[in-house]
This record gives structure tokens, sequence and C-alpha cells, in this order.
């Protein structure tokens, strides 16, 4: 089972991404194209979800481990030259870099590194130099170990880092380098001196870009939100419509809690 | 967090307040529907979104996060996903503190 952990921290880490960086921050609604990938991408997950039912239906992890998903029926197979056909036809555009990179995330799943590795090429040869590919760089699943890898933080970390590389030389456009310094620093969270250096660096070198300021919010914690100094305070209004102050509290030991139901 | 209210409910005579910011989407009465429905009577601030203002500002990525602050406001530890009985332990540590 502890081979497992690791990607059980991948997935947090990744949920952990998706909430910091929600999708299309300039909300227009889908073209045509788009809404063809999308509509592809939910028939894969039907697919998908009807290939694995049997693990989910296990009960026990001794029923799980007596699961036998058939390779050969993985419905990635079918699937990847669909994506590769639409990011064909839709090539240089929005839709065909969204098709890479579903058709990237089906061939990880395949464990066909080649694959990924050559969708991962196309995006850099016709986005390298767009906002929508640096999103991608924040998120971009590293290749599956090898076989006989084990698959620990640290390989997977630097699989990452062996991409971010590749991004890195390629593209001049300072959204997307921002984003490899800022893929960077939180590749590195363990040790906050050095993801502090990396996000100064991204502040002095790609300052008007997204990515800086995400790093500027990182500064600012690392500065001011560490124990032993003062909370910074904030006016706010709460559920009722009143407003308060962090600052009404002083005298009493408080439990400042971001939370939600969700 | 149904530790958190049973840790407000339990020191409400004590120099301690449980101080909520929350980032559900939804409007005013969306969170107050909520909170009355869980019984929740502790302050929250409401967000709207998980990119509200306060959590924008103080850089939370995960959720929930807590910041304990003693009485001077000084922050005395942080959490990232919380143990309720760690918390629990350095909140009365802190209160004993205050005395």
């Amino acid at each position: 089972m502890t081979v497992y952990r690791p990607l059980g921290v991948a997935l947090a880490m990744l949920l952990l991404l998706a909430m910091a960086f929600p999708q299309g921050q300039a909300q227009r609604p889908p073209t045509p194209e788009e809404a063809a990938v999308t509509a592809l991408q939910q028939e894969y997950q039907r697919a998908l979800q009807e290939y694995q039912r049997p693990l989910v239906e296990a009960r026990t992890d001794e029923e799980r481990r007596q699961v036998r998903l058939d390779p050969a029926k993985h419905p990635g197979r079918e699937f990847l030259p669909r994506f590769r056909e639409l990011a064909t036809r839709y090539a240089r555009t929005p839709a065909g870099l969204q098709a890479l990179i579903q058709g990237r995330a089906v061939a990880l799943q395949l464990g066909d590194a080649p694959a990924g590795e050559q969708m991962l090429e196309t995006m850099l040869a016709d986005h390298g130099s767009t906002p929508a590919f640096a999103a991608y760089v924040l998120r971009m699943p590293a290749p599956p170990p090898a076989p006989g890898e084990r698959p620990t933080a640290e390989l997977m970390n630097a699989k990452i880092e062996e991409l971010l590389v590749k991004v890195e030389a390629r593209t001049t456009h300072p959204e997307v380098r921002g984003a490899v310094l800022l893929r960077r620093a939180f590749l590195h969270r363990n040790d906050p001196d050095r993801a502090l250096a990396l996000y100064r660096e991204i502040d002095a070198k790609y300052g008007p870009t997204e990515a800086a300021k995400t790093a500027r919010a990182a500064i600012f914690e690392a500065e001011n939100l560490v124990e032993g100094k003062v909370a910074p305070d904030f006016e706010a209004t709460d559920a009722y419509g009143e407003k308060f102050q962090l600052s009404d509290y002083r005298g009493k030991v408080v439990v400042l809690e971001f939370w939600g139901f969700w | 967090l149904p530790h958190i209210k049973e840790l407000a409910t339990s020191h409400k005579d004590k120099p301690f307040a449980v101080v909520g910011i929350n980032s559900d989407s939804g409007d005013r009465s969306d969170l107050q529907k909520r909170l009355e429905g869980e019984g929740i009577t502790y302050r929250n601030a409401l967000e709207g979104s998980t990119s509200g203002p306060i959590a924008t500002a103080w850089n939370v990525r995960g959720w929930p996060t807590l910041y304990v602050l003693d009485g001077n406001g000084v922050i005395r530890r942080k959490f990232v996903g919380v143990n309720p009985q760690e918390l629990k332990n350095l909140v009365e540590e802190l209160l004993k503190e205050a005395r």
C-alpha cells in the first residue's frame, strides 16, 4: 500500500493547485471547437469510469487486490487517437491546446510516455508562448514512473523538474517563464528559503504577470503570516451583514478558521 | 468542522473566540441558512468563493487552514489541515498563559 502514498500526496497537491488557480480567468463562452473537445473529454471520463468500475465496487482492500483490469481494454487506447485527431483539426487554436492537454493526460494514463512527449512537443511548438500554456505549466502532470521505478515524491518531482527545464529552454514568454519558476517554487515548498528565493525572482523578473501576483502573495505570507508575528488586520462582513475587524478580538485567544462546507 | 464548533462551545466563558472565514460560494442568506442548519454560532466572514478577499490576502491555498492567535494578536501556530487534539491542547495552553 505504501507504494500508492506518493500518488495520494500528488493528488492532494493537484487539488490544492486546482483551487489556487481556478480555470479561465477571463470567462468567455466556449467556442464550438472547445465544446467538441470537452464533449470528447466527458465521453472519455464515462468510459474510464466504466472500465474502473470493478475497483470502485470492491468493498475491501482484499477485494481490490483481486481486481484485474485488462490493459488491452483501457479506453485510452480508443480515445488517444481521437484526441490527437481533434488536436490536428484545431491546431494552433485554444481548442487545439485543450485537445493536446487531454491527449497527453490520456497517454500518461496509458503509460505511453512517447505519445505524451509528442503531445508536449506540439504544445511547445504551437502554444509555448501563450498564457493558456502558462496555466498548464502550473499543473502539468509528470510522466508515469518507468517499469521498476518507485513513484516516490522525489522521483515525481524530478520528472516535473525535467519537464520544466525543457519548457524553459523553449519559451521567452514572461507568463510562461514565470509559471516555470512558480511551479519550481511549489516543488520546493518543503524548503521555505528556496521557495521564497524563487518567489522573489519571479516578482523581480516578471512583475506584471499572473505568476508574479501569486508570488507576491506567497512573499507576503512568508514575511507576515508566520509564527511570532502579529497577524495583519482585516475588515470583513459577517453572515448577518455586520462589519468587524480581526483586531476587535485583541485580548482573546483566536482560532481563525478558513473553511467551507462544500 | 464539528470539533471547532465544540471548541467554541466549551470555551465560551473564556477569553476565546473562533472566527470563521467561509469560502463557500453563495450569498449572505445561503451562508446564514447553512450556519443555522449546522448550529454554528461563532462569527463567520462571508467570502463568497475560495478566491475571496481575505483568503487571497492571506494566500490561503488549502482548506481548512487555521491560524491560532494569542491575546496579543500574535500568530502562534498555523495549521493546513488540522489535528483536533493538537488544536485543543494548544488553545488550552494559550488560555492558561493568558491568565
